[in-house]
């Protein structure tokens, strides 16, 4: 029986469709569109609609802390992907190829930072980086690399490299497990047949993993690159305490500020539901952007090739 | 050609990495070992013994008790919804023809893309609305709307359960769900399983949305609880620390068992598209 032909003509698949689609509208479609018409007013979250026309998107544009937040999270971005990328590929590589035993072990070990709650990973960080007591300062003291704790929460120029450091560790191991799974369904022929060519393992490696592996590659940068933007948990998490007054939000000199930080901040700090709506449209379209110059770029590197 | 400094490379890499990675954890078992004054005073890396008294910290009050069972019962029921009714919509998309199957097919792979910050803002004022801040329906229910697992269980029905199979059960007048119960669920489990596990992790560590939906501390979840240790223990870092500690073991006590299969999940549904 083919695919095409109907199996069972009758009620049930509606039936069986009708949690997820009602859930689909109540929960994803009506917030999705209706997101757009809050973006539109000046809703508080207490008193009723108000239309102000696409007055937040105007003041959207000269806004410069949401400027700011854009040209942070897009920083961070370009610290960590190209990087943890090539890392990922190179570990991965070499797992795959088993020029390193433990391929299990390592998988797990490397993968556990991305299952751990992004709020106790961002927790977790404040006090390793703490000023007074955390492990950092504490090592770079007993080595002599340093003579007195650095504030590394406190000062705006070790906020995006660190957010960057977290976010790569958070998920070297899982790009890189993925790059694995791609590496699975390329013929050990391919290489064995290389090998018989005399090619040598960096060979092998330009020349047949890279490319036959891109297909993936391009979902892991493309998922990295929606999921980076979406940053959030921890950076806030890490400054959670150091943004106790207004001007610190998102770390000192709001240097750590990402744009879903600023999008939670304004909802629910400053109650400027309408204007966080926007931010929220804003951010939509950032992500589309990116996504589909990612796309672009790499598909034209393979017609380069 | 596998050269010996190659692998010694390699190997140093790899063992610096792990060693990156489970340093953190390790040092935040450790505090959690320690008495306020002991983190404060003195650098160690050796355990130490005031553990008992850092869990009677954390379960004097029983706010910290109270919000790892209100994770069970969200992470628990969301699971349980989301893998059930997304097995029945992937098995109406695997399995069934009908009016632009292929359309919404291909609206539930779109919004796989889509962030949920774009919907989030109209998202709560719908639960202001329908009055269900405070409660845990929007953390749980909204579970069942996963794209990601329609989309998975379409895959593993479309592959793993086949037509002859429910044509035979259909001549023998099994009802359409009875079918679904009696002959897809069994085969799929492996598959639901996986889903599962992602969907528990995902929904235990979730906080963007419990923290716009949930503000009374005796509804807290996990993440939230670990949020507001600061300002419930405070000065007491050995409690924090142990609490950041517990609240992370179920879900890397669930990966470390399951973590061949966990890995297969979450690439396989990926890898698939």
């Amino acid at each position: 029986m083919g695919k095409d032909e109907p199996v069972q003509r009758s009620r049930a698949p509606y039936v069986f469709l009708m949690p997820y689609a009602v859930a689909f509208l109540v929960f994803f479609l009506f917030p999705v569109g209706f997101s757009f018409v809050l973006s539109l007013t000046d809703w508080d979250g207490l008193h009723p609609l108000r239309s102000i026309g696409f007055a937040n998107y105007g003041a959207l544009l000269n806004d410069a802390t949401f400027r700011g937040s854009m040209a942070t999270t897009a920083i961070i971005l370009l610290q960590t992907l190209p990087m943890q990328i090539m890392l990922a590929l190179v570990l991965a590589f070499g797992l795959h190829m088993s020029i390193v035993g433990g391929k299990d072990f390592f998988q797990t070990v490397l993968f556990l930072p991305y299952i751990t709650t992004p709020v106790a990973v961002g927790l977790l960080f404040q006090s390793l980086l703490g000023g007074q007591f955390g492990l950092v300062n504490a090592l770079l003291l007993r080595v002599h690399l340093i003579r007195e704790p650095i504030q590394w929460l406190l000062q705006p120029v070790y906020a995006k490299p660190i957010i960057s450091f977290i976010l790569g560790w958070r998920n070297l191991g899982y790009i890189m497990v993925f790059l694995m799974a791609g590496m699975k369904s390329i013929p050990w022929e391919i290489y064995e047949s290389a090998r018989v060519d005399g090619a040598r393992l960096p060979t092998m490696f330009w020349r047949i993993t890279v490319p036959l592996i891109r297909p993936v590659l391009s979902f892991v940068v493309v998922t990295s690159v929606i999921g980076g933007f979406q940053l959030f948990d921890e950076p806030f998490l890490l400054y959670q305490f150091a943004s106790a007054v207004e001007s610190a939000v998102g770390g000192p000199d709001h240097a750590g500020l990402t744009i879903v930080t600023y999008l939670y901040q304004t909802a629910y700090r400053f109650h400027h539901w309408g204007y966080a709506a926007a931010i929220g449209y804003a951010l939509a379209i950032v992500i589309l952007v990116c996504t589909f110059l990612g796309l672009r770029l790499l598909t034209r590197n393979r017609r380069g090739a | 050609m596998r050269s010996l400094p190659l692998r010694l490379l390699y190997g140093s890499v790899f063992a610096f990495l792990a060693l990156l990675c489970l340093l953190p954890f390790a040092w935040t078992a450790i505090l959690g070992t320690h008495s306020s004054n002991e983190i404060y005073t003195s650098f160690t890396l050796l355990p130490g013994r005031d553990t008992a008294r850092n869990f009677a910290t954390l379960m004097v009050d029983g706010w910290f008790a109270k919000a790892y069972l209100n994770s069970v019962v969200v992470t628990v029921s969301n699971t349980a919804f989301a893998v059930i009714f997304c097995a029945m919509a992937g098995f109406a998309f695997a399995k069934y023809r009908f009016p632009l199957s292929r359309v919404f097919f291909a609206v539930v792979l779109t919004t796989m893309m889509i962030p949920v910050q774009l919907g989030l803002v109209a998202f709560v004022w719908e639960m202001y609305k329908l009055r269900w801040v405070n409660t845990f329906l929007p953390l749980i229910l909204p579970g069942i709307s996963n794209a990601f697992g329609v989309f998975w269980m379409k895959q593993y029905i479309e592959d793993g359960v086949p037509d002859e199979l429910l044509e035979a059960a259909r001549m023998d007048g099994s009802s359409a769900l009875r079918s679904f119960v009696y002959v897809v669920l069994p085969i799929v489990l492996p598959a639901s399983l996986s889903f599962g596990l992602v969907n528990f992790i995902w929904t235990w560590n979730g906080f963007l949305v419990p923290s716009l939906i949930i503000d009374r501390a005796d509804l807290y979840t996990l993440p939230l609880m670990i949020r507001n240790m600061g300002n419930i223990y405070r000065q007491d870092y050995g409690a924090q620390f142990l609490g950041i500690s517990l609240g992370t073991i179920p879900t890397l006590a669930l990966f470390v068992v399951m973590s061949r299969r966990l890995i297969e999940g979450i690439t396989a549904g990926a890898l698939k598209g």
